[in-house]
């Protein structure tokens, strides 16, 4: 048995407290789902939080065929896209405004090389605003792709959009920050040798 | 563009936006989620779940059962013999009424009936 499902099985006998341990593991990458289906920070916490709670209500359902941060990572995706069918699109700077204002700022957070790679608010706000810079269907794409690390079927099927689509607007995504941000990377050392 | 380098920086580029392993808020988050459930959210005991289709599943077991077991009672075949004593000890047999002494009215009504 896992440190996990041991974890699992003393929260579902009643130890209600050692749920704050699967919280503390599994939030930097709950909450930076949401931040990145919503682009708002404390929307991404409200949303965070409830995906935390439902997951909560449903441990006793959790079969263990996947772990736990993937169970909770479908959740989280699930919910931010049914809010995002309900909520008006924001306003949002171009990736180019955002370069020229927040260029200090974004250069620092790619730079950074604590381990494990710690973000503060400021630097979850950043995120928000490169997320927020993306199309709505690129944005939702890539986040399903890089966080909740579905196939391409699964998220063209998520999504209700053609295999083709999902493929099209990924590359969009990617090509879009590539453009804009690579150059705060120090690519000179990743360059194959000729 | 070469796409082994578009592929490099990719997995760079997304290590910075998707990577972020710890939050330095994490305490005040968890804190905020476990007060939330504390306050509203019962414990998931796991015989809830066993309960909500086990207490009908035993129910209508227990339905069954019953049903079946007085089903099986009144039905009980009786056979022919058990049958002509009953009718020979009891108290209407005709050799009964026969013996027994009775008067006009009660003779009257019997040969009305017949």
């Amino acid at each position: 048995m896992s440190a996990e499902s041991k974890l699992i099985a003393s929260i579902l006998a009643g130890d209600v407290e050692a749920y704050a341990e699967l919280i503390r593991q599994h939030q930097a990458k709950v909450r930076t789902i949401c931040l990145g289906f919503l682009t708002n920070l404390s929307e991404a916490d409200d949303a965070a939080q409830d995906t935390f709670i439902k997951a909560y209500e449903s441990l006793a359902s959790f079969k263990g065929d996947s772990s736990f941060g993937t169970w909770i990572v479908h959740i989280a995706s699930n919910h931010c896209l049914d809010l995002l069918r309900t909520r008006q699109r924001h306003q949002t700077d171009s990736l180019d405004a955002l370069v020229d204002q927040h260029g200090d700022a974004l250069q620092a957070l790619f730079r950074k090389t604590t381990s494990p790679k710690t973000y503060d608010r400021d630097e979850l706000e950043l995120l928000a605003k490169v997320f927020a810079s993306l199309p709505e269907e690129e944005r939702q794409v890539l986040v399903l792709r890089e966080l909740d690390e579905l196939a391409y079927d699964e998220i063209a099927s998520k999504l209700q959009c053609s295999l083709d689509a999902v493929k099209g607007r990924l590359k969009r995504a990617r090509q879009h920050l590539s453009a804009k941000c690579s150059h705060f990377l120090d690519t000179s050392s990743e360059l194959p040798r000729p | 563009m070469n796409p082994e380098i578009d592929d490099t920086l990719w997995k760079r580029l997304s290590a910075v936006f998707f990577g972020a392993e710890r939050l330095s808020d994490e305490r005040l988050f968890t804190a905020r989620v476990m007060a939330e459930i504390r306050q509203h959210q019962p414990a998931p005991i796991p015989w809830r779940s066993f309960a909500r289709w086990a207490i009908p599943a035993l129910a209508i077991s227990l339905g069954s059962f019953t049903l079946a077991l007085r089903y099986s009672l009144d039905s009980t075949p009786i056979s022919a013999e058990t049958a002509l004593q009953d009718s020979v000890n009891s108290s209407d047999s005709p050799e009964n009424w026969l013996t027994a002494s009775h008067d006009e009215d009660e003779i009257l009504d019997t040969v009305v009936t017949i």
